[in-house]
């Protein structure tokens, strides 16, 4: 895996792990890896991997059952999603508009490109 | 897990080494010592492992008073040598040595490590293999001990290319909650992502030791086309990608540690990082 | 202290140097062979395995420890977790004991090849069989080794001919003394406290105060060994 962005590497991490659940790899319900696996697979510090867990657990991505290991949670693809939903609709809609507005780019001209994509 | 406590060494005719040097480290974290040529890395590895005695000051590990080398100390404690030294035995024979010594020594794991470095036979004599070979051999040794220190000098120097994946492969696996290892290195990039202990010697002194996540809350790390930023900025440096900075996080935004970075930022901001980070002592 | 732990370190030895004490103790096995089939006289026979045994006990007693080349190997040897004194005991085992051991088997077998020979091609003349084992020798061999052994960790380098020099300096200084203070005092002195003189050192039990003083330095020089693995720094 390779961490490019600026973010923290536990939010990564975290990205990584939607994406696993999102595109099926990781189906709700399924035992997923432990700590330490993912740090061996990903090869990063168990501690940061806990870290990653720890966020996913708050969202209620995933869940850990005792002694038992962590868990896609049952409504993790909505959870994930309205998760994305709020993020695209603070941060990347806003600069969205800003950069429309300055290549003064006209609200039916976006409607032309919506409809064709 | 190591207590070093106003630590003043010197070699016998030499400069001074460390001054008033304190420093404590706990179990379950993979540590990075970091500095510059000759600020004393080994030096200091060595007097955790009781190798070295300071002139005054105190050196605790796992309890003990570190320079009686006592066996109860020795059993938890692996100090991997930058350019190990191996005997003229063949690997099984290595085992059966020195493994009786490390009460938890699992032979599953030294197995898997030695596969993983693609050492296939067993029955090859140690001073007959490239010096890269022993280094991979000892270091799977040195993991499989289960010691609860691990002291490793500059570990990824002589080995190639896909071994040095490996290596941070194993230790992913190598670690654990109890375990205390310290990495000696100048090699940042090989250990990036391994690494959540940061430390930072300089002219005698523990410049910085902080968790990771305490540097991230504290300091961003940044790729930007421009510079204008309201946060004091500690370390710039410009290339392809953009510029590289190192400011203060005012906003709290948490960004991807780069040691690199960190490194040079410190050096540059010696008294501001001291204010930032060890304002509670 | 810990058996287990010397016990690990004696297999430790063994396994990485179990095959030169072969080849050794072959070579020492032949040259016992060849001393007690070419000698004639009882004698010189005896005195020429006094020395060998010694040189033999004494080389091998000036490599033991043998940590500092290279110098990786002093980290490796300090840091197997076993204590020092441990360490000196496993040491102080395989040189007082089982090399002795090993030079006495020797012995044995170069006796007993060399007089097979003996009867087999020279029938005629008689057969000497060299145990050179008095008190006194046990005594001198032990001494000597724990200087030895204590020069293996002192030095760094060629401990065993540096071990040497500094005995054979020391020999000399004594005898220098000797020679000038116990000389003079003879010359300077009338026959009757002379004749006193001797009676004084006729009376004294000469074997006792060697014993006595042969045991305090064999417990000296151990337990020097002992300091100076404990305070070696690498």
């Amino acid at each position: 895996m390779n961490f490019n962005d600026n973010k923290a590497i536990y939010l990564q991490i975290a990205e990584w792990v939607f994406e696993q659940i999102l595109n099926g790899k990781w189906k709700e319900g399924d035992r997923i890896m432990s700590v330490r696996e993912l740090g061996t697979l990903l090869v990063v510090n168990p501690n940061t991997i806990l870290r990653s867990y720890d966020q996913l657990q708050k969202m209620e991505v995933i869940v850990n059952r005792r002694g038992v290991g962590y868990f896609v949670a049952p409504d993790a693809t909505d959870k994930i999603i309205s998760y994305r939903r709020k993020q695209f609709v603070e941060k990347d809609v806003p600069a969205f508009f800003k950069t429309m507005k300055l290549v003064r780019m006209s609200w039916e001209e976006l409607e032309g490109l919506y409809k064709k994509s | 897990m190591i207590q070093l406590q106003n630590i003043n060494f010197s070699y016998q005719k030499g400069r001074t080494i460390f001054d008033d040097l304190s420093l404590s480290l706990k179990g379950g974290q993979i540590y990075g010592l970091f500095g510059k040529n000759g600020a004393g890395k080994t030096t200091l590895l060595k007097i955790m492992a009781g190798l070295r005695f300071p002139q005054s000051g105190s050196s605790i590990t796992l309890g003990q008073h570190a320079e009686l080398r006592k066996a109860e100390m020795l059993k938890d404690l692996y100090f991997l040598q930058e350019e190990v030294y191996v005997p003229a035995i063949s690997i099984r024979d290595y085992v059966k040595c020195y493994a009786p010594f490390y009460e938890n020594f699992d032979n599953e794991q030294f197995d898997e490590y030695l596969h993983l470095f693609e050492i296939a036979s067993m029955d090859d004599k140690l001073t007959a293999l490239s010096h890269g070979q022993r280094k991979k051999v000892v270091i799977s040794f040195a993991l499989a001990t289960n010691t609860k220190i691990l002291l490793m000098d500059e570990p990824t120097n002589g080995l190639d290319i896909p071994s040095k994946g490996v290596f941070r492969k194993i230790m992913t696996m190598a670690a654990n909650e109890e375990r205390l290892i310290l990495i000696s290195t100048h090699q940042v990039r090989d250990l990036q992502f391994l690494i959540d202990g940061v430390v930072i010697l300089d002219n005698g002194h523990i410049l910085l030791n902080a968790n990771a996540d305490d540097i991230t809350d504290k300091l961003c790390f940044k790729i930007t086309d421009d510079t204008a930023t309201d946060e004091p900025i500690l370390y710039c440096e410009e290339n392809l990608r953009g510029n590289l900075l190192v400011t203060e996080n005012i906003h709290h935004i948490e960004t991807k540690l780069d040691i690199e970075l960190l490194f040079n930022a410190v050096m540059m901001n010696k008294e501001r990082i001291n204010e930032l980070f060890n304002a509670k002592n | 202290m810990n058996t287990k732990n010397i016990l690990n370190l004696l297999r430790r030895y063994f396994i990485e140097g179990g095959r030169k004490d072969i080849t050794t103790f072959v070579f020492i096995v032949l040259i016992i062979t060849l001393v007690s089939f070419f000698s004639v006289s009882g004698s010189v026979g005896d005195s020429m395995m006094v020395f060998l045994l010694f040189l033999m006990g004494l080389l091998y007693a000036g490599r033991i420890f043998n940590i500092f080349q290279p110098t990786g190997r002093v980290i490796h040897y300090l840091t197997i977790p076993a204590s020092s004194i441990e360490k000196t005991i496993a040491n102080g085992f395989l040189v007082y004991i089982y090399y002795n051991v090993l030079l006495v088997v020797a012995l044995l077998l170069g006796n007993i090849l060399g007089g097979m020979a003996h009867k087999l091609l020279a029938p005629e003349y008689h057969y000497i069989f060299y145990m050179p084992f008095s008190m006194n020798n046990i005594i001198s061999i032990l001494v000597l080794e724990s200087i030895f052994l204590f020069g293996s960790i002192y030095f760094k380098q060629s401990a065993a001919i540096k071990t040497a020099l500094v005995i054979f300096a020391f020999l000399l200084f004594f005898i220098i003394l000797d020679t000038t203070l116990v000389g003079s005092y003879f010359i300077h002195s009338n026959p009757e406290s002379i004749k006193e003189a001797e009676t004084v050192f006729n009376n004294i039990n000469g074997d006792l105060i060697e014993y006595t003083a042969s045991i305090l330095a064999f417990v000296f020089f151990n337990f020097m060994t002992w300091l100076r693995l404990r305070e070696t720094e690498a």
